[in-house]
């Protein structure tokens, strides 16, 4: 099962949803997506991005330097 | 989508001011990233929004207005033109524009920060699928010409083409 991670750390909204999205055309379904990102407002951002496009939201962990948001591909999502 | 449908969105961007030009740019990436088709219908000084910097070259002869109308009507397009600057490199903030000195501020502080700006919000945009259509009547009112808008916006049309995308739309949104 392949990864690809997406470094978003100092970008702002909406770049890291939009690097999300080019991501997700890249992996296949079932393969997941790891983005950093240190904008606060991932934080509520990537769970409603999940809930619109249908990708499932895996794990969203906040540590010192930001977040680490995971995200597995669904063939049903429309988004990216 | 979550429930297989395709959602659209439909924006109207009328002004060509550096935040609602912004919060507009910002909001068809936000949607085309969540999958939806998104349309940005610009018309007024939105179209300052998807031209490229700087004054516009004057018309060809052959695409100048063919009804001149009053005496002098010429020379105020042609004055008109020289003080309406297109580009994201143009663009006054609406508050604490400062005579050209707030957007240079603004540019500063946003690069600094790591901020997309216009350019780089409608070359994303663009490459995830935003469409960016051009009110005809507002070129031809503003005397903009059509060279002088950038190659994103590939479509030209009126308000019968915005309304058809908009009953379609799930979100419309007039910035």
């Amino acid at each position: 099962m392949a990864d690809k991670t997406v470094d978003c750390i100092g970008l702002y909204c909406p770049v890291p949803i939009a690097q999300a999205a080019e991501a997700m055309n890249d992996v296949d379904e079932g393969d997941t997506v790891t983005i950093l990102a240190d904008d606060p407002g991932v934080e509520n951002d990537f769970p409603s991005w999940c809930r619109v496009t249908g990708h499932e939201l895996v794990s969203l962990d906040k540590a010192d330097e930001g977040y680490k948001i995971v995200i597995r591909k669904r063939s049903a999502a429309g988004g990216g | 989508m979550a429930d297989g449908k395709k959602r659209k969105m439909a924006l109207v961007l009328c002004a060509g001011e550096l935040d609602r030009v912004l919060a507009c740019m910002n909001i068809a990436v936000g949607g085309a990233s969540m999958g939806m088709d998104v349309a940005v219908f610009c018309t007024f000084f939105g179209l300052n929004a998807v031209r490229k910097d700087g004054v516009a070259a004057a018309p060809a002869p052959e695409e100048e207005p063919k009804r001149v109308g009053l005496f002098g009507a010429r020379a105020l397009r042609r004055a008109f033109r020289r003080l309406n600057p297109g580009g994201g490199k143009y663009m006054n903030p609406s508050r604490f524009s400062f005579w050209g000195l707030g957007r240079r501020l603004m540019a500063r502080l946003m690069r600094d920060s790591r901020m997309a700006n216009v350019d780089e919000l409608i070359k994303l945009g663009s490459s995830l699928g935003v469409k960016f259509i051009a009110c005809t009547t507002s070129l031809e009112a503003l005397g903009i010409p059509r060279d002088s808008l950038r190659a994103e916006v590939r479509e030209f049309a009126g308000v019968a083409t915005f309304l058809a995308e908009a009953v379609e739309s799930d979100v419309q949104l007039f910035i």
